[in-house]
């Protein structure tokens, strides 16, 4: 069985030896690609040793917390970390890898050879990262709502500090904290001992799910941002470093998870997505929703409907009522008007769905009925992530089930023929030639079916179950009754 | 947020019909962000209030602030409506108890879903739960990033009250919150004109077993400073 290939990135670089290559992650493989002739250039692959070797002594102290860790990872041991998410320097000289080791690692991809320059263990598995335009400071973003900032190239061990969770405690006062037992306070040596080693971490918050990267001008002075999503319908906008502690604002309005977030170059508009069955497009500088775009329910519940295997007995409607949308991908991609002009679109995917949507970014704010909006391209099998070269879009496919190639290439235009908002996609036959080498590789590979729908369909697990946590005590998390999202709205003034 | 069932005296006059709801997340598609308006906004938080202690003893000191308990139990949190309710009644002819209120809330997670930035000038932390395991302290009420989230609502100025007989506890509170950027430490002087400081000691639940049991009040009181300007 061929493994999809879960990850994509362009890297363009610049200068002289003006070249651009692709780099993708299939399971524990890490591959570096023409884009040219497609043609591997490079692999690296994971080592299957380093899960164990890496595990002990990071656990909180807990003895059951460690017993329960230890046989997680005894069922996956002597598989190689997987890789979860890449990230590429601007310069495209580096890139990052997150394997799901909880391992952050920088590949030097200067001399178009992949070599792993260095790998830190971060205390949660990363889900999202990014390397920030000085080429030196990657953001890296856990399930357990912190915000790291590390160097690209570490001069020193450890010397990661939390981007949103501020800095960590000095060493001075870390050592000054010797706190006192009382008869009247009911700690123990072990609490105290585990206290102290919980300072060294950073704190939970909600779970980040997606996180951008933003600047704007005001007064012609570039000011950055960070901007996270998370489990709990949340989309936070803080201050880029070295303000980080400041948050400036939320944008609210989401009754499920935020997944997803997807700048639109050249505007100040954000789109999210997640469990909504609708996207958020919301002016990120000023907090505001401006839309909701509502995506279309009836295609999306056609193809769930035909795909599940209990499709005889559900109808159409049926699986349209009871349809969850996931939004597992939110992209942009060029594409071209009909009077020449490169445009951009917004593409959306939602998971284990064969549908990709576009929308085009200056139709987010329309007034026209949504489902007007969207082109729908239909896909051999669910997309998995999608990428732009010379203003192509390639997208990879979970081919698991269909015959179908692993990567297809597209072109994007307008339809001049007035079909209103929709677009014409059609293949890339220069390019579809050109994936041929990538999409006929064999890569050795331990997967099982299983495995590989852990690693690709995750987003749908981030859904609450409502209806179980109003059973939950007193630090339950999720709020049993919807009040909550009523309460994303701000006090009347 | 409606807020005119919490405060029902508060809601204003002339907004007999419901307004649009304006500010920055107006959406002007869905009706049903429309709430009333209010005369006033809510100032002081009681972030897990408990039976509300605080909460009653606060509101005659503060006349003219609007003081919110927020409780994770909803048993307590009905409790605590009640009383409001009792309370209010039996003060009809002076109009006491008006500008108190409880609601359910798990603040960890949706803080920013109650106020708006800058709105509060008192966030009180009274007997937290100490979080004790190691594998919990991701629980406790004070942290790195909540912190964030409570300097966020807060106005520069604004207080932070804590309150613990837990020395772990306090010096944990005190060493996230001097950490903290958005905060400083206020002073033991300005504690001792400070109101509010003897009525968190003397006034909650927790702080009168505690006087009981003869057991120590770790109090910390944390000012929230101004945002830095930008680079």
């Amino acid at each position: 069985m061929q493994h999809p290939y879960h990850c994509l990135v362009p890297i363009t670089a610049q200068g002289d030896g003006a070249k651009s290559l692709l780099l993708l992650a299939c399971g524990s493989n890490l591959i570096l690609a023409s884009t040219m002739n497609g043609s591997i250039i490079s692999m690296w692959t994971s080592d299957p040793g380093v899960l164990l070797a890496t595990e002990p002594g990071s656990g909180g102290g807990d003895e059951d917390g460690r017993r329960k860790k230890r046989q997680r990872i005894g069922t996956k041991s002597g598989a190689s970390p997987r890789i979860v998410k890449l990230a590429v320097s601007p310069h495209g000289q580096h890139a990052v890898a997150v394997t799901d080791d909880k391992c952050l690692r920088v590949f030097d991809i200067k001399n178009d050879v992949l070599t792993e320059v260095s790998q830190r263990t971060m205390p949660k598995r990363p889900c999202a990262v990014k390397i920030l335009p000085d080429n030196a400071t990657i953001l890296s973003a856990d399930k357990f709502g912190d915000v790291y900032s590390l160097p690209l190239l570490p001069s020193e061990p450890d010397s990661s500090h939390a981007a949103s969770g501020e800095d960590p405690f000095p060493e001075t006062q870390k050592a000054a904290f010797k706190p006192s037992a009382t008869n009247l306070t009911v700690h123990t040596k072990r609490n105290r001992k585990a206290l102290e080693a919980q300072l060294k971490q950073k704190s939970f918050t909600a779970k980040k799910e997606a996180l951008k990267y933003a600047t704007r001008e005001v007064d012609g002075r570039e000011r950055s941002y960070i901007i996270t999503a998370d489990r709990d319908e949340h989309i936070r906008v803080s201050r880029g470093l070295p303000h980080t502690h400041v948050i400036e604002g939320y944008c609210l309005g989401h009754s499920e998870y935020v997944s997803k977030l997807c700048l639109v170059p050249g505007t100040d508009l954000l789109v999210s997505g997640g469990g909504d069955d609708w996207l958020g497009v919301w002016n990120w500088t000023t907090f505001a929703l401006r839309h909701k775009l509502q995506l279309p329910r009836g295609a999306i519940a056609s193809y769930a409907a035909s795909t599940s295997a209990v499709a005889s007995e559900r109808t159409v409607d049926d699986a349209k009522d009871t349809l969850a949308i996931n939004v597992s991908g939110l992209w942009t991609v060029p594409y071209m008007d009909s009077s020449g002009n490169h445009e951009i679109a917004v593409a959306v995917g939602c998971e284990r769905t064969p549908l990709l949507f576009l929308v085009r970014s200056s139709s987010l704010q329309s007034s026209e009925a949504d489902s007007l909006l969207f082109t729908k391209l239909e896909l051999p099998a669910p997309p998995l992530d999608v990428v732009c070269s010379e203003n192509s879009v390639i997208i990879s496919i979970d081919n698991r089930q269909s015959e179908s190639e692993r990567l297809k290439a597209y072109k994007i235009s307008e339809d001049d023929v007035g079909l209103g908002y929709q677009l014409r996609i059609e293949p890339d036959a220069a390019w579809n030639t050109r994936l041929k080498c990538l999409n006929d590789a064999e890569q050795e590979q331990h997967c099982d079916d299983e495995s590989v729908d852990e690693l690709l369909y995750s987003v749908a697990t981030l859904r609450k179950r409502r209806a179980w946590s109003s059973k939950q005590g007193e630090y339950g998390d999720e709020d049993p009754t919807n009040d909550l999202t009523e309460a994303g709205d701000d006090i009347a003034e | 947020m409606d807020w005119s069932s919490y405060y029902p005296v508060l809601v204003a006059t002339d907004a007999t019909k419901p307004t649009p709801k304006e500010g920055p997340n107006a959406d002007t598609r869905y009706s049903a962000n429309w709430a009333p308006l209010m005369t006033k906004q809510v100032e002081v938080a009681d972030i897990g209030c408990g039976y509300g202690g605080l909460l009653f003893a606060l509101s005659p000191r503060l006349p003219d602030q609007l003081i919110l308990g927020l409780e994770i139990r909803t048993s307590v949190t009905e409790f605590v409506q009640e009383k409001v309710k009792a309370l209010r009644s039996q003060h009809a002819s002076t109009g006491d108890f008006q500008n108190v209120s409880c609601i359910r809330a798990n603040t960890m997670k949706f803080l920013p879903n109650f106020f708006s930035k800058s709105q509060l000038s008192k966030i009180f932390l009274c007997f937290p739960d100490p979080q004790f395991k190691a594998r919990k302290h991701k629980a406790r009420i004070v942290s790195t990033s909540l912190n964030s989230e409570y300097a966020f609502v807060m106005r520069p100025g604004g207080k932070v009250y804590t309150i613990t007989d837990v020395e772990d506890l306090h010096y944990w509170m005190v060493e996230h919150f001097d950490a903290h950027r958005s905060f400083e430490r206020v002073s033991e002087d300005e504690l001792e004109a400070d109101e509010c400081v003897e009525v968190m000691k003397s006034e909650t639940e927790e702080g009168k077993k505690v006087e009981r049991n003869r057991g120590p009040k770790h109090v910390a009181v944390f000012r929230r400073l101004e945002d830095p300007p930008w680079p």
